[in-house]
């Protein structure tokens, strides 16, 4: 299997070339006796930090002038609101979203906000950074079925119901976002409902 | 109150990471009490760590702290005479380079750190990794289950997560407080501390302020993403794009493995002296907590450098630091890899397959091989007498010697 990560064995390299960069053009350089080795080493140096500096002041314009487009953000004022109607202690939430915000909800199946906010235990809400074993896949779509089932969340439905029942987790709460895959009807005691989200109780 | 407690723990880490490394008389106004206070800060993350493995109370992580204070006093071992002068003129250069560095991580920290909840996320990874305080905050035995998903364990490592816990369960701070705000701003500092001493010690001899100038390249122009600097057609992209700021609030795990490097690489430019041979054996082996996957690339530095100072002096201590550092990673990954302990070990040893070197990238290597061979082939001015840059007299000496490739005196 072909770790993904593997390209950060090299992170660190960069930071040991820019040591040794510095050790040979402030030490090693002059005594070359060639001063445009020096000179060239001094322009790289400030080619490297010039586009850096600019990255980094061009940055914090945008984050006092327009923070919603800075890098990777997620606003999680509603969702904070319908999650605080939720015990940290003794409960576990599924929800018919795993969709992270940023970038315009580009990225399916991992999200984090829900475990991060209060630190509420989650069924499955990080789906994409669990490993592709035998056991993991099969966790998966275990957790992929619960998802479909909390999408359609109509205690009527046998299916649904059981699903939800052979999950044999404990769920508690039932997190829905509105307007995305949301449930017709649900038949369930509502606890809080804002403009995006609705908490209801578990009780199948 | 928080911020009393805060601040009397970050005393304590200061006499740990002193008694640690030298528990004899040091100055208090020396760069080495930067380098004290980083191990003990480090140190204590991993102390959290060793409370969860065996099921003890959090507190307990603190007891080293106070035994080192208590031995401290009873000792006075540390000396304080007044600090030398700063030049107005640096300082106020380094002044604005700190702020040209922290500023953006630190706005975005504050906006996501303050009030009873974070209100907003910057960068994906910091949710997924503050969902980790809030575990270790919670449970009290390792391995850490996941909060984000039901009985299950993610290999990560969780050193900056155990500090971030660590902080709030003795101050009180709301766990993304203590995570964003507190162990983001310790760990700015620390690099920006070590960078500048870094950079003036290579570069502070230079005419002018031309030490400043590889400063910034040391904070802000080796981020992740330099190896794009080197492509100038994609500069704009990097400079403006949207997933290539140099500015982007870090991944903290990754940040604090880079600050490991970093004080390490400073520890071996003086490795000749006691304090930074000691510690830079100690910084080796947290690596396995903090970054597990920078360790390998450090561990093998670590290790080439002490043999070369023992090909050199002949001395069984400079054996004796890898050979330390070696086992103390090992027990810890041992005691703490969440793959190992969630799986016995066995099944699955999560960054074995980081740790192979493939031939295709030994290949870039190539143009690196060619300078040295044309570095080694021009004539070489002597080594100024005086020159008190140990490391440099010795790699250049033997850079002499090797000029071209067999020739020379030994």
């Amino acid at each position: 299997m072909e770790n993904i990560n593997g390209w950060q064995l090299y992170s660190t390299l960069p930071l040991i070339a820019a040591v040794l960069f510095i050790y040979f053009s402030a030490n090693l350089a002059p005594r070359l006796r060639q001063p445009w080795i020096f000179r060239l080493s001094v322009i790289y140096a400030g080619l490297l930090v010039v586009p850096a500096l600019i990255s980094d002041v061009h940055y914090l314009y945008i984050l006092s002038a327009n923070k919603a487009e800075a890098h990777e953000y997620a606003d999680n004022r509603t969702l904070a609101d319908a999650l605080e109607k939720i015990p940290v202690s003794g409960s576990m939430i599924a929800t018919n979203d795993l969709r992270y915000p940023a970038n315009g909800y580009r990225r399916d199946l991992e999200q984090f906000q829900l475990a991060a906010i209060f630190g509420q235990q989650n069924f499955a809400a990080d789906l994409n950074y669990i490993g592709d074993t035998a056991s993991m896949l099969a966790y998966k779509t275990r957790a992929l079925a619960v998802l479909q089932a909390v999408q359609t969340l109509n205690p009527a439905d046998p299916s649904c119901r059981a699903t939800l029942a052979h999950s044999t987790t404990g769920i508690t709460h039932f997190l829905i976002h509105k307007g995305y895959h949301q449930p017709q009807q649900i038949d369930l005691p509502l606890i809080y409902e804002n403009s995006d989200y609705a908490v209801y109780l578990n009780t199948l | 109150m928080s911020f009393l407690k805060l601040s009397v723990f970050l005393v304590g880490c200061f006499f740990l990471g002193k008694n640690l490394i030298n528990r004899k008389s040091t100055p208090f106004f020396n760069f080495t009490s930067i380098l004290y206070f980083a191990i003990g800060l480090l140190a204590s993350g991993y102390l959290y760590l060793v409370t969860k493995y065996f099921s003890a109370p959090w507190w307990l992580a603190l007891s080293p702290h106070l035994l080192a204070g208590v031995f401290s006093v009873f000792k006075r071992n540390l000396v304080f005479t007044p600090p030398g002068r700063i030049a107005k003129g640096p300082a106020f250069i380094l002044g604005v380079c700190f702020l040209l560095y922290t500023l953006p991580n630190i706005v975005q920290g504050l906006r996501m750190g303050f009030g009873a909840y974070p209100k907003e996320f910057y960068s994906v990874d910091t949710p997924y990794y503050l969902s980790f305080v809030h575990a270790l905050l919670q449970q009290n035995s390792l391995p850490i289950y996941s909060l984000e998903d039901f009985h299950f364990v993610f290999d990560v490592q969780l050193g900056v997560c155990s500090l971030a816990a660590l902080i709030s369960a003795l101050s009180g701070l709301a766990a993304h407080t203590a995570f964003v705000v507190v162990v983001l701003f310790l760990g700015m500092t620390l690099y920006f501390a070590f960078a500048a001493k870094l950079a003036h010690t290579l570069a502070g001899h230079l005419k002018g302020y031309c030490w400043l100038l590889f400063l910034l390249l040391l904070l802000i122009g080796t981020s992740h993403y330099m190896f794009n600097f080197f492509k100038p057609a994609s500069w704009i992209d990097t400079v403006l794009g949207e997933e290539k700021y140099v500015a982007n609030f870090p991944l903290l795990t990754s940040f604090y493995g880079l600050l490991i490097t970093l004080a390490w690489l400073l520890c071996v430019l003086k490795i000749e002296e006691k304090d930074y041979r000691i510690t830079a054996g100690i910084l080796a082996g947290l690596l396995i907590v903090y970054k597990i996957v920078y360790a390998p690339v450090v561990m093998l530095g670590y290790g080439s450098v002490c043999l070369y100072q023992y090909w050199r002096t002949r001395k069984p201590v400079w054996l004796a630091g890898p050979a330390a550092a070696l086992a103390f990673s090992y027990l810890s990954y041992k005691m703490f890899s969440p793959g190992a302990l969630a799986y016995g070990g066995t099944t699955r040893i999560v960054f074995s397959s980081l740790a192979i070197f493939s031939a295709k990238h030994l290949f870039y290597c190539r143009p690196v091989f060619a300078a040295c061979r044309r570095l080694c082939g021009w004539r070489l001015a002597d080594t100024p007498a005086g020159n008190t840059d140990t490391l440099s007299r010795h790699f250049y000496s033997h850079l002499r010697r090797l000029r071209p490739f067999g020739g020379g005196k030994h």
